[in-house]
């Protein structure tokens, strides 16, 4: 049997500034990362997925709705362009580092529920597409254009 | 946030809480643990008073309106722990960042013309 503890470090900077930083393990208690406190906040990212056409990265991140997180949004501009820094710590059986890993998003909207806020953020690189950089359309590629979308490369 | 009634209960069942842990067990058997918490959450607190006086059901329903319900949480006087040395009383009546609140409605059983029995169920969560 294994057993891993692991921690969530979340330092949200939004776009109308008050940068906030928060971690998920030590109930109650502030943590310093990188030489800066982190509060204690219940809430949990998952999500985050890679695949082979190397689209961003979606991650949410949940947090309970009360006043103190609804706050977080609308002084955030619900989230639009704000820049999240997550990190994962692995602890040992001391809460001890082992391992750690940095994941860097941007602020793509939130939403709300009864009981929720969904923060939603996806990584700021995309993969470079096979078609860059951007082809451009000239009568010399497609003919005459048409009045419908029907262009076809020649 | 009021406490709960100073009254010593017939009978107390209590668990400790349980630490956040999820875990993954793979076709072999072998098995993952993963911990997302330093604390543990959930103590249960069972309660019952039987064959009491009216006043006393009273106490107890109006806390519990008083409360919310399940809405906000309070604590345990000593008086419901009775019997517990004070170290004891530590771990199970007021862990650390722990706070009791209603998981129903209390259960009332009509005994006699003005005694009654009185189950109560508390949960104890992270505050």
């Amino acid at each position: 049997m294994s057993e891993i503890r692991i921690a969530q470090y979340f330092d949200i900077k939004p776009a109308s500034g008050g940068q906030r930083r928060f971690q998920n393990y030590f109930v109650g208690q502030k943590k310093s990362l990188g030489g800066v406190q982190y509060d204690f906040a219940p809430f949990r990212a998952d999500g985050s997925i890679a695949n082979l056409n190397g689209d961003n990265a979606i991650v949410r991140v949940l947090f309970p709705a009360t006043e103190f997180s609804i706050k977080l949004v609308e002084e955030g501009d619900g989230n639009r362009l704000s820049e999240l820094t997550l990190t994962t710590q692995w602890l040992n059986a001391a809460e001890s580092m082992v391992r750690s890993y940095v994941e860097y998003y941007v602020g793509i909207g939130a939403s709300f529920s009864e009981t929720t806020i969904e923060l939603r953020f996806r990584t700021a690189m995309d993969s470079v597409g096979a078609q860059f950089p951007a082809r451009i359309l000239t009568r010399s590629l497609v003919g005459d254009l048409p009045i419908n979308a029907q262009i076809a490369l020649q | 946030m009021a406490d709960f009634p100073a009254l010593k209960p017939t009978s107390r069942s209590f668990q400790l809480g349980q630490y956040p842990i999820k875990t993954y067990r793979a076709l072999s058997g072998a098995v993952v643990r993963r911990s997302f918490g330093n604390r543990p959450f959930g103590y249960t607190l069972e309660l019952e008073f039987a064959n009491v006086p009216e006043a006393t059901v009273n106490s107890i329903c109006d806390h519990y309106n008083g409360q919310g319900g399940g809405t906000l949480g309070f604590t345990v006087p000593k008086e419901v722990f009775a019997g517990y040395s004070s170290t004891l009383q530590g771990k199970v009546r007021t862990p650390a960042g722990i706070e009791w609140l209603y998981v129903e409605p209390p259960s009332v059983t009509s005994v006699i013309k003005d005694i009654s029995s009185v189950t109560v169920r508390l949960v104890g969560e992270i505050k």
